[in-house]
């Protein structure tokens, strides 16, 4: 018997990118997806955010949304909670520095339905660098696009083109 | 090759009702987990909630802790339960369009008649200002003596659920 989790499509890079963008990953069949982003490699210090991309496979950059997280971190330092309304993505899905590498995993509801807002869970796990020592990282955070519009893709973007060794997979719950 | 999470059961609603229960869990697993989506009340300003069932009815005894972490976007803020009578989410609104409630909700434990059932909550809410607030926590159902087979939703303050898809998954052992 087949499971209820199945692979959609994947991307992967090993030169050095601004984006990963996973086109027609969405559909009528799934409400609810998983996307992971699992990034081996940078080139140098990288932030990275999540858009949307619509049905007609253009990512999307209006001020549509909003999001919340809590940051995490080991050893002493602050924790941290913050929110935004009306940006042009979800921010801080993702920071890489160093070669310990991270990975995000993201739960997406009704993307696909051109009736409703797109809604999202995640949290992630990475490194930053401190003293050229890896520090462990983490975020959970939610997010809400807010358009009544059909999502076809999902983008990991950067504002550099520093991301040379990731992949991003999409899963369905059936 | 066969997968690891298998569908038990599912609802839909799309209509009102005062509670919508899935069951369907036993001893056949050790984990499972309770997927909404697109969960809407028919309640002003009203926080949707559950229950375990027993034998397929909400429990409404005052046996649940919980403690949960909120990350709105316009602030977080902790919301804690002791001795409650069912689980909390948060809230929805019958007037605000796009109010809606998502989760995965994981169940540990239900089928045991000896040990506490527990749950662990991740959902996102957007409520009466439209503004999206996060779910993250767990919480811990402390009678035993009778195992638990399900959830059951409901809407606080006499609201009634008016629509929502609920599904039942297991993870294989």
């Amino acid at each position: 018997m087949a499971g209820n989790l199945q692979f959609i499509k994947s991307l992967s890079t090993s030169t050095a990118v601004s984006e990963l963008k996973l086109e027609n990953c969405f559909n009528d069949k799934y409400d609810v997806y998983k996307v992971v982003l699992k990034v081996d490699s940078v080139t140098s210090e990288a932030a990275q955010s999540i858009r949307l991309v619509d049905s007609s496979n253009n990512v999307i950059s209006d001020t549509e949304y909003d999001f919340a997280y809590q940051f995490m971190r080991v050893g002493s330092g602050s924790y941290s909670t913050d929110g935004t309304i009306g940006t042009t993505y979800w921010n801080f899905t993702m920071y890489n520095e160093g070669s310990v590498g991270g990975f995000f995993v993201m739960d997406i509801y009704n993307p696909y339905d051109s009736s409703s807002w797109t809604f999202a869970s995640w949290q992630m796990a990475s490194h930053y660098l401190a003293s050229s020592q890896p520090v462990l990282m983490a975020r959970k955070a939610i997010g809400v696009h807010r358009s009544e519009e059909q999502i076809t893709g999902i983008a990991a973007i950067q504002s550099s083109t520093r991301l040379d060794g990731a992949t991003l997979s999409v899963y369905g719950v059936k | 090759m066969a997968g690891s999470l298998i569908k038990i059961n599912e609802t839909t609603v799309t209509s009102n009702q005062s509670s919508v229960a899935i069951t369907g869990i036993d001893n056949s697993y050790n984990v499972y987990i309770v997927k909404t989506v697109g969960m809407e009340g028919t309640a002003h300003d009203q926080p949707l909630r559950f229950q375990v069932t027993e034998s397929g009815t909400g429990s409404g005894d005052s046996d649940y802790d919980y403690s949960l972490k909120n990350l709105g976007v316009n602030g977080a803020y902790d919301r804690t339960g002791t001795n409650d009578t069912s689980f909390t989410l948060e809230f929805t609104d019958e007037n605000t369009a796009q109010a809606q409630h998502m989760s995965l909700i994981y169940c540990y434990n239900f089928s045991s008649t000896t040990e506490y059932a527990l749950v662990t909550i991740e959902g996102i809410t957007v409520g009466r200002t439209q503004n999206a607030v996060g779910v993250t926590g767990g919480g811990v159902y402390t009678q035993t003596g009778t195992a638990r087979d399900g959830l059951s939703f409901f809407q606080a303050g006499g609201g009634n659920i008016r629509a929502g898809h609920i599904t039942l998954y297991a993870l294989k052992k």
